[in-house]
């Protein structure tokens, strides 16, 4: 599992994440303390997943959560991109129209 | 009929009607609902297994039935249908003609007929009327729901299952993704719509990542599927996740009770419900009509919280609590989990195990020669080889024992029925008390050993225990209890059933065997004698010849049986107070560990775990005793025997002879046996004497010896018996 987290140049208070390789129970706990480091330093936050080879329930979980935690504090969270992997797993479960992961992402 | 399929489902289906019968025992006390509804989900999937086995074979009559009795479960199960005592008997009723049923079925019987039909009619007729009660009841409580306008009044529209997912905490780290599941949900249908439902995720601060808090509600559409196939999917789950399966067109109190058992507010529930299209707008409004409160409308997004708080239909309607059901839920999912485990079994024929215990006895017989030949040769590297083998043999033969070792409890649980159902029939209140379940002994001793049982727990309860009404007067609490207990000692089983009843009444059993001419008037009996008579063909106290004993017939059958395993039994009584019956079995008949004799010529084996020690006979002492065959072993008086003087061998008087003695422990009472030689452990492989020698008292068996000579085996017991009566006739005769 690699974590990139940036802070966009452009865009205030927007931070980008980069999750990639694996998204699975075994990285979860690290992806999930790197994370939280940073929800309390940004308003907005853009989920780069397009180098994600591997992801499971748990990782699905870990962004829902994240959303929901957001939402609360009135922050936004949005993906950015998303690899084949993990688009799947959305549509099997239904909320990529939560996260506007149409079919061609 | 000799289907190999057909005898696994007759083994299967005679686990599972044990099973049932538990169940129904467990359901004594209905006010406890959560094990209550344990039992009814027991009953229910035990029930449903073998309508479905039965259906694989065609089994109709079974089918027929059974289906019957799944229906009634059902409505209980789904709370429509209150359960109360009669309806336990009633089950427990058309549990035993299920058995019936099966074993009719076993035997080829297609049409049942004559009696069994009569019993297979009444009982429907009498389930019937629950069902039939059941649709009134289901009017009189909901009539609102026909106010609701509903299209279909036998259910819902909805031609999908409707599945509820509840995944617990551990099942992520357990490595059961939901999304396999799913997956293969997929294969026997196709998942119309699914709501992911995360309303479990705490705070992003307390959300542990490899916590599972996720839930789904899935619409299927299976329409050539079954319930059970659907909850085969989920089967390895079922101790990580809570799983509720709504059939297609399910009446909507189903999802009532499935909103009311969700963790989630009901709310927020009915959009989940609509949007997964498991109910319509009309009937969730229905179902909120019901509760009469009005809504605001409703909207499908997931953060949406409920706006107005809904009137508690469940207490309105008497749905079970939420935490008894998850209780419930719980327990069924650990249950089940426990059968599971049982199941992973092989079931092989008791013929192939046998054999192998026998082969075993070969095997033992053979390095035993191969022993002697080793020694023989004093090659030491051989001696090295042939102690590894034996100690191998050693754990083979123990292992291949262990094979028919089995645990005790599933005979003594049948007594719980026998108790209940006789202490009802004679008004009388007793409670069972199991101990020692998981002793295990041979299964032949097992089986043989059951009908005897049965017959001393029945006595215990018809003569033993007194009525509530004697018992408190008697200043003794109202519940009589009967113990049974089993435990290993000194290489045997010990199996003991007390009561804390009234006791033998020794005057009562003298009179009636003075009456009987068993004894002469004036005769002098041990305490223990007159409680033997007991034992005596034809002999009976009970002043009033109930159903269940008092014929006189049963005690004497008692004990033969348990004498032709080789076991004794002993009975210890107070009046007043109580008694109880002590059985001692050996633990296993075919291969035990011996103690090698030699007594003249011939050798002899004494099973060694009931060997206490062996000394040297002192002359000296002996010759003090004069013959009273008695010794003073450390301040304790020790009854001896030379073997010789009873086997016809001459007594080796030599000088400079050395006799030993063993000293042998057996049910308490100990006796010391003089022999010429002791020639150490020894495997030993009992084979039966035959028929000639059936009357030879004090030889157990005879074994072959790895030179090929045969030695014979002592029976212990009796032969302790033998030295102590000889002691006392002895006594007599000195006094004379």
């Amino acid at each position: 599992m690699t974590l990139k987290i940036s802070q966009d140049s452009n865009v205030e208070g927007l931070c980008k994440l980069t999750i990639e390789d694996d998204m699975t129970i075994y990285s979860i706990n690290e992806i999930k303390s790197a994370i939280s480091h940073e929800i309390e330093l940004y308003q907005k936050f853009e989920l780069d997943l397009r180098g994600v080879e591997e992801i499971d329930t748990a990782g699905i979980q870990l962004i829902l959560a994240l959303r929901r935690e957001l939402i609360s504090k009135s922050k936004e969270l949005k993906i950015s991109a998303a690899s084949g992997v993990v688009t799947k797993l959305f549509k099997s479960y239904s909320i990529n129209s939560l996260f506007d992961l149409g079919d061609n992402v | 009929m000799t289907d190999e399929g057909l005898q696994v489902f007759s083994d299967e289906a005679e686990d599972l009607l044990l099973v049932a019968e538990k169940a129904l025992l467990g359901l004594d006390d209905l006010s406890n609902k959560e094990e209550t509804a344990e039992g009814v989900n027991d009953l229910f999937r035990t029930f449903h297994t073998i309508k479905g086995a039965a259906g694989l074979f065609a089994l109709n009559s079974v089918v027929e039935f059974t289906h019957v009795v799944e229906s009634v479960l059902g409505d209980i199960r789904e709370g429509t249908l209150p359960l109360d005592k009669d309806l336990v008997s009633l089950f427990l009723l058309s549990r035993d003609h299920l058995e019936v049923l099966v074993d009719s079925a076993l035997n080829g019987v297609v049409e049942i007929s004559g009696a069994i039909k009569t019993t297979d009619d009444a009982l429907i007729e009498r389930l019937n009327y629950y069902l039939g009660l059941n649709s009134v009841l289901d009017k009189s409580t909901t009539p609102t729901i026909e106010n609701a306008e509903q299209s279909d009044n036998d259910g819902v529209e909805n031609q999908n299952w409707h599945i509820s997912l509840r995944y617990g905490i551990h099942a992520l780290s357990n490595g059961m993704d939901p999304i396999s599941f799913i997956s293969y949900l997929n294969k026997i249908g196709e998942i119309k719509s699914i709501i992911i439902m995360g309303d479990a995720i705490p705070v992003w601060s307390e959300f542990e990542a490899e916590n599972c808090y996720l839930g789904f509600e899935i619409a299927l559409y299976a329409p050539n599927s079954n319930k059970a196939e659907i909850e085969d999917v989920f089967e390895f789950v079922q101790d990580d996740c809570k799983i509720r399966i709504l059939p297609p067109h399910s009446y909507i109190e189903s999802y009532i009770q499935l909103i009311e058992q969700l963790p989630e507010k009901d709310l927020r529930l009915g959009d989940i419900l609509l949007a997964c299209g498991a109910l319509t707008k009309l009937e969730i409004d229905g179902v909120l009509n019901i509760q009469d409160v009005m809504i605001d409308d409703v909207t499908v997004s997931g953060e949406d919280i409920a706006k107005s708080r809904l009137g508690d239909i469940a207490v309105e309607q008497k749905v079970v609590d939420q935490t008894i059901i998850d209780a419930a839920i719980n327990k069924q999912t650990t249950n089940k989990l426990n059968r599971n485990n049982e199941q992973q079994t092989i079931r092989v024929n008791a013929g192939k195990l046998e054999n192998l215990v026998n082969l075993v006895g070969e095997l033992v017989i053979g390095t035993a020669n191969a022993e002697i030949s080793a020694i023989r040769l004093a090659d030491p590297k051989m001696n090295e080889a042939m102690e590894n083998l034996l100690r191998l043999v050693e754990e083979v033969r123990d292992t291949a024992l262990g094979l028919r070792m089995m645990p005790i409890g599933e005979t003594f649980s049948r007594f719980n029925r026998v108790v209940r159902e006789v202490s009802r029939d004679l008004g009388k209140e007793i409670d069972l008390c199991i101990t020692g379940e998981d002793t295990e002994l041979d299964k032949t001793l097992i089986e043989k050993i059951g009908d005897p049982l049965m017959h001393l727990v029945r006595n215990a309860i018809d003569h033993g225990i007194e009525l509530p009404e004697e018992r408190i007067a008697l200043g003794k609490p109202a519940k009589g209890v009967v113990n049974l207990d089993a435990f290993h000692e000194s290489g045997s089983i010990v199996i003991r059933i007390k009561d804390d009843g009234r006791g033998l009444q020794k005057e009562k059993l003298l009179s009636k065997a003075l009456q009987n001419g068993l004894i002469q008037e004036g005769q002098q009996l041990t305490d223990q004698e007159i409680y033997q008579l007991i034992f005596t063909a034809g002999f009976s106290t009970a002043d009033q010849v109930s159903n269940l004993s008092g014929r006189g017939v049963g005690m004497d059958v008692v004990r033969t049986n348990i004498e032709s395993l080789r076991g004794t039994i002993e009975i210890t009584s107070e009046q007043g107070i109580g008694s109880s019956i002590t059985i001692r079995l050996p633990l296993t008949l075919a291969i035990i560990d011996g103690f090698q004799i030699r007594v003249g010529d011939g050798k002899y084996i004494v099973p060694l775990d009931i060997i206490e020690e062996c000394l040297e006979l002192d002359k000296s002492l002996d010759g003090e005793s004069k013959g009273a065959n008695y010794l003073n072993l450390r301040g304790e008086i020790l009854p001896f025997m030379y073997l010789s003087d009873l086997f016809g061998e001459k007594r080796n008087v030599s000088e400079g002879h050395r006799d030993d003695i063993i000293v042998v422990k057996c049910g308490g009472k100990k006796a010391g046996f003089v022999v010429d030689e002791l020639l150490g452990e020894h495997q030993t492989v009992i084979k039966p004497l035959g028929e000639i020698f059936k009357n030879l008292k004090g030889i157990s068996g005879a074994t072959i010896l790895g030179s090929g000579e045969v030695a014979m085996v002592i029976d212990t017991p009796a032969m302790i018996n033998l030295v102590i009566n000889a002691g006392n006739d002895q006594s007599v005769t000195s006094k004379l």
